[in-house]
């Protein structure tokens, strides 16, 4: 059970406390309703680099990491289709240094061409080094515009390509953190060793007075429903053959998440699931094999993923995925099945509370998805699940058209 | 409301952790009737535990290539009571989480539970440690797996720049240094795995650590599976020693012409946890690239923008230590990185590092430590450190006075003992 409170500032900023006196650390999670998906199509992989250049410092402060450092903290951020993430830890004592750090770069940037000329050239190697210089490392760049054709997930974060990414400019910058980049826009959460009338009076000074923006309104284009399979062929310098089947599926808070969820799970979590005992174990086709979900917001993809054993056939290896897929759609899965899975993923969400900076991420993210109960009540979403609803979402799910497959073929 | 002053930035306190932090650190301890001993970190907020076995069976112990990790992770694959599917059904209907890892000098089968399932994972990991039967069909199968997943790795750069460095450093016959061919794998004998297995998976030479919200029936669970005098055996009294044999030639470079970026690894042999200079080296390892904040972060990633990331690092073994930075770099400047990281070397030896970068790193790495010692986990992961080397708590204190006391001189005079350019090991990986 994770416990907390909430307030929110007069300029809408949303505030969340969990207090946690077992640690001599505080968690700062800062999250921002603003993902890849709000990008202009022409200007790709921005939410991204603009992560970065939260770092190059702001109006009042020189350079973001230094002053943290100087304090015993120590930070990071992730940015994904939905959401852009700045979490901190710091030692409890020093904890307003991080209320001084991240109200100043909520309040206005520096706006450093320097910065940005070089945070360009950083974000172009992590490109190289996580998406073209790897084996497989390309996949989501074929994968998305396949299973996408209309709404912005159809690229990746990192960006359809390397060449937007070089060509931002400064007034880019300035209008992309005019436009999300405010205090209505964003939840903060506090976890660890504080209290919220700490929080509320530091929360106050920082925070209080940085002004809120307009009100983001999201339109985006939606996906229209996929009434055909679709495919894509490709051939690279990789040692092994891949597939890659992705299917339709609702948001995050889709009622029928947890169920499709526990889906992915009989097929593919741990070592007993029935891909890895019947396509890796059984039948000796693959030597890798997962079935998971991209969990995005606005409608994300159960996708379903392995490597071919050498001198297997494609069409052999899709038959027995095909095969397993019909499984669950025909036949109920056992009482003993579904408790298999449900206790799971109870472990695994208690795993994830074990760290404070989890939790306050938890709790962010929550909020963000409009339900902050979800921390704690989620299990019981999953606890709800039959295996009726579990067959009946493999139907919905799991049809030809609404796959897209990418055969992805090793040159030697 | 008032206007505060932005420019004037909070009070800094001083984080220099006490001895009573460092002392959570300190385990129960038990002794099991066979004489195995137990060490408990009781603490946390979550209704986990997690009990971890550790055996001196690392790649250490091995006579051929790939033993000890096969040995190690075919040891779920069936037992003499149980099949693998019905080890595999039965941990993931509690839904635990059983891990095996080989390291250098040791071999762990890590299980981390819901309290309430412990009694009956722990039933299974009787079976996986004791009686693995090592199926000919089941090792096939893994090594058929562990064979196509080394063909992908070895497509990436730093993965082989990781394997050819300790390679150069320790010499291809020394098993920090030694590594093979993806093939080779397949090369792996059953018998070897049953040797291995009965050889050094005994109570004789095996520990345990229990860390979490650790319940008090721990203890005689864990003796009525592991406290018996079945899996008894042999003292391994005294480890093989090897000779480290390092390359001759300083720079290596290892083709791979379509690459976009190379990989780098720069380094020498140095000492592990029990060498008197280690905490210095600690911190003078920290200002050159253990940090965000380091200087070849700030100069090759955050000023010229060659890189996603570099870092330095000190692997710490049992029977040795090695220092190493490393990063990949677009492949047309990799020279300019190798210069730009040999400039930050020589300053590090010519110039005493500033009172107000000591300061900072006294913090940043005052900070570390408490993040290193949060949570049971962690805690349990910082005494297996200093267990592993024979070293008590008493090696925190000095590392944590050493962080509080070292000088700029100090740091100059490490800097030139032990990273002079001409003993440092160069691979370039790539173009």
């Amino acid at each position: 059970m994770i416990e907390f409170e909430r307030f929110k500032l007069n300029n809408g900023l949303k505030v969340i406390v969990h207090t946690d006196v077992s640690t001599p650390l505080v968690s700062m999670n800062i999250l921002y309703n603003v993902g890849s998906r709000d990008e202009d199509p022409e200007k790709t992989g921005f939410a991204h680099l603009f992560e970065h250049l939260m770092f190059g410092g702001s109006v009042n402060i020189k350079k973001y990491d230094e002053p943290l450092e100087r304090v015993g903290g120590e930070n990071n951020a992730f940015t994904n289709n939905d959401v852009t993430d700045y979490y901190l830890t710091v030692p409890r004592q020093n904890l307003e240094t991080a209320f001084w750090l991240e109200s100043d770069r909520m309040l206005n940037l520096a706006f450093s061409k320097r910065s940005l000329e070089v945070q360009r050239n950083v974000v172009i190697e992590e490109f190289k080094q996580s998406y073209l210089n790897k084996p497989y490392g390309d996949v989501w760049l074929l994968l998305r515009p396949l299973a996408y054709t209309t709404h912005p997930y159809r690229w990746s974060t990192i960006g359809k390509s390397i060449e937007p990414i070089q060509q931002a400019t400064i007034e880019d910058v300035k209008d992309f953190y005019a436009r999300f980049y405010n205090p209505n826009n964003a939840i903060m959460v506090l976890a660890g060793n504080t209290t919220v009338d700490e929080i509320k009076v530091l929360a106050e000074r920082w925070f209080g007075s940085i002004p809120a923006g307009e009100e983001v309104i999201r339109n985006l284009p939606q996906e229209p429903v996929q009434m055909e399979p679709r495919s894509l062929t490709v051939e690279r310098d990789v040692p092994l053959d891949c597939l890659y089947k992705a299917y339709h599926m609702g948001g995050k808070m889709d009622k029928d998440y947890p169920a499709i969820d526990l889906v992915s799970d009989v097929l593919s979590n741990g070592n007993s699931s029935r891909l890895y005992q019947s396509l890796i174990k059984e039948q000796q086709l693959f030597s890798d094999i997962n079935a998971f979900l991209t969990g995005d917001e606005d409608g994300g993809l159960f996708v379903v993923t392995g490597k071919l054993i050498k001198g297997v056939k494609m069409e052999a290896a899709e038959a027995a995925i095909l095969e397993q897929l019909n499984k669950i759609k025909v036949d109920l899965i056992t009482e003993s099945e579904l408790q298999k899975v449900k206790n799971k993923v109870e472990s695994l969400m208690t795993f994830n509370e074990m760290r404070i900076q989890d939790r306050a991420l938890n709790l962010a993210y929550a909020e963000h998805l409009g339900d902050i109960n979800m921390v704690n009540d989620d299990i019981l979403r999953y606890q709800a699940v039959t295996s009726e609803q579990i067959r009946e979402m493999a139907n919905e799910i799991l049809r030809p058209e609404n796959c897209s497959t990418l055969y992805y073929y090793s040159k030697s | 409301m008032s206007i505060i002053n932005r420019k004037q930035k909070p009070p800094i306190f001083e984080i220099a952790p006490d001895r009573k932090v460092v002392e959570l650190i300190v385990p129960k301890v038990y002794t099991l009737d066979n004489g195995l001993k137990v060490y408990v970190i009781n603490a946390g907020t979550q209704e986990l535990v997690n009990v971890e076995f550790v055996f001196n069976a690392g790649i250490w112990h091995q006579d051929h290539l790939y033993v000890a990790t096969s040995t190690n992770s075919l040891m779920k694959e069936g037992t003499q009571n149980m099949t693998a599917r019905q080890i595999a059904d039965e941990l993931d209907y509690y839904g635990a989480y059983h891990d095996a890892a080989t390291e250098n000098d040791s071999a762990f089968h890590g299980l981390f539970t819901l309290n309430k399932y412990l009694p009956a994972t722990l039933k299974v990991m009787e079976e996986i440690i004791k009686r693995p039967i090592f199926d000919q069909n089941e090792v096939d199968i893994y090594l058929r797996k562990r064979y196509h997943s080394l063909l992908v790795k070895m497509e990436k750069v730093d993965f082989l720049a990781r394997i050819h460095f300790t390679g150069l450093l320790y010499g291809p016959q020394h098993p920090y240094g030694r590594f093979g061919k993806a093939e080779e794998v397949l090369n792996v004998n059953r018998e070897d795995l049953v040797a291995f297995h009965k050889k050094f998976y005994r109570s004789s030479n095996c520990q345990i650590l229990v860390s979490g919200k650790v319940e008090e029936s721990v203890i005689d669970l864990l003796n009525q599976y592991f406290g018996g005098d079945d899996w008894d055996g042999p003292v391994i009294s005294e480890e093989a020693l090897f000779e480290i044999q390092p390359a001759g030639e300083l720079f290596h470079h290892i083709e791979k012409p379509d690459a976009l970026q190379s990989a780098l690894r720069i380094g020498k042999v140095l000492f592990n946890r029990r060498h008197p200079d280690f905490p210095g080296m600690h911190v003078l390892n920290t200002i050159l690239g253990g940090y965000f904040g380091s200087r070849l972060m700030t100069n090759i990633r955050e000023d010229k923008g060659l890189t996603y990331g570099i870092g330095s690092g000190l692997v710490l073994l049992r029977h040795s230590g090695y220092f190493y930075i490393s990063s990949e770099v677009g492949a047309d400047v990799a020279d300019v990185a190798l210069d730009e990281i040999f400039k930050e070397i020589a300053l590090l030896q010519k110039v005493p590092v500033t009172s107000s970068e000591l300061k900072k790193v006294r913090n940043y790495l005052g900070g570390t430590f408490l993040r290193a010692v949060d949570g049971p986990f962690n805690l349990i992961d910082r005494f297996r450190e200093i267990h592993e080397n024979n070293l008590d708590i008493d090696h925190y204190y000095r590392m944590l006075e050493t962080i509080q006391k070292i000088t700029p001189d100090e740091i100059m005079e490490l800097a030139n003992r032990y990273l002079s350019v001409d003993s440092l090991y160069r691979l370039k990986v790539g173009k």
